[in-house]
């Protein structure tokens, strides 16, 4: 295997400044338009659309209070092969316990495999 | 000089990644880089806020067709190498970065929606060049490609385009861990470690083929 390190001579390549005059851009916009190549930037707003609205406000005014998403903290991804049992057990579990996510399997299964060993029963 | 625009109708085709891999695959040659983020999104600039720079690479951000070439002139004057990363759309900073470059590279990943948007883009350079009377080279580079093989779809696309006068690049980008593990680390792929992504001896080499074969096409398009 090799490591990947490469050995250029890049000596030729020197900073050239480009220049690109007023007549070429009207062209070069004009035949992009011509092409549908017509998207454009958004303009970056200096302000929100609209303001976040209080609890306070949304309690005692006609501003009704968006209902708060419950924030699970699980944020990172994880993939696994399974064999297609343990895939079927996992989701049976779910149900089993009306579970709202799978991950809550996994952490219960986790709990309780933390707390056999806590007490010193045997894994395997 | 050299300019190089990475660009495709097309999201996610691998845009961001080629530029990152190229850019800081010069710096590490020691060349002076600056990778223009014309992605409204700002990927790369978001990458740099995180990443440990070499102090011969630079990124500038918040590029829109409004600033483009002004951004181009700018950098051009003052470094060996400016990349320019597009927005995966139909958008008039293309038409003017076309125009600016020396080199274009259009990802494409072995689907008939990447390569119809590759055609696309293919056709409007074609446009442009003539529009600027200028002839501007181009080529395909296949992208998050598997590792050990060339998909049946993949080879049948490739044979197409090339039966159509347009060139690929030899090197194809693999999709490996370690190219995403630069954006998600905030690293180069000479920072990262085996602790972070599997296969970088791979992906380094594949990286270090890619960098050279640019410079190969750019030396043949400057004689």
């Amino acid at each position: 295997m090799t490591s990947g390190k490469i050995s250029l001579d890049l000596d030729e390549f020197k900073p050239q400044p480009v220049k690109i005059d007023a007549d070429s851009r009207a062209q070069i916009r004009e035949a992009s338009d011509n092409a549908g190549f017509t998207g454009r930037h958004a303009v970056t707003k200096t302000k929100p659309i609209s303001q976040p609205v209080s609890a306070e406000q949304g309690e005692g005014s006609e501003v009704k209070r968006r209902g708060r998403k419950r924030t699970t903290g699980r944020d990172v991804p994880f993939t696994v092969k399974l064999r297609r049992d343990t895939n079927n057990q996992i989701y049976d579990l779910a149900d089993q316990l009306e579970c709202a996510a799978i991950a809550e399997v996994i952490e219960m299964a986790l709990q309780a495999l933390t707390e056999k060993i806590a007490r010193g029963e045997p894994i395997r | 000089m050299p300019v190089i625009s990475i660009m495709t109708t097309k999201g996610g085709a691998g845009k961001t990644t080629a530029t990152l891999l190229l850019g800081t695959g010069l710096a590490e040659q020691g060349a002076d880089v600056c990778l223009i983020d014309a992605d409204p999104n700002q990927p790369l600039v978001r990458w740099a806020e995180e990443a440990n720079l070499p102090s011969n690479l630079s990124v500038v951000g918040s590029v829109t067709e409004e600033n483009i070439i002004e951004t181009i002139e700018e950098q051009s004057a003052k470094v060996s190498f400016v990349i320019v990363d597009l927005e995966g759309s139909a958008n008039l900073s293309s038409g003017y970065a076309i125009s600016s470059s020396d080199l274009i590279l259009i990802p494409l990943q072995a689907s008939k929606l990447d390569a119809n948007e590759a055609a696309k883009t293919l056709k409007f350079i074609l446009r442009q060049s003539k529009t600027t009377n200028k002839n501007i080279p181009a080529r395909v580079l296949w992208s998050r490609a598997p590792a050990a093989y060339q998909t049946r779809s993949g080879r049948d696309m490739g044979t197409q385009f090339e039966e159509a006068g347009i060139s690929f690049l030899n090197t194809r980008i693999v999709e490996r861990e370690a190219f995403k593990g630069v954006v998600n680390f905030g690293a180069t792929l000479a920072d990262l470690t085996e602790d972070q992504v599997p296969g970088l001896d791979k992906a380094r080499v594949n990286a270090a083929a890619f960098v050279k074969e640019i410079i190969e096409v750019l030396r043949e398009a400057r004689k």
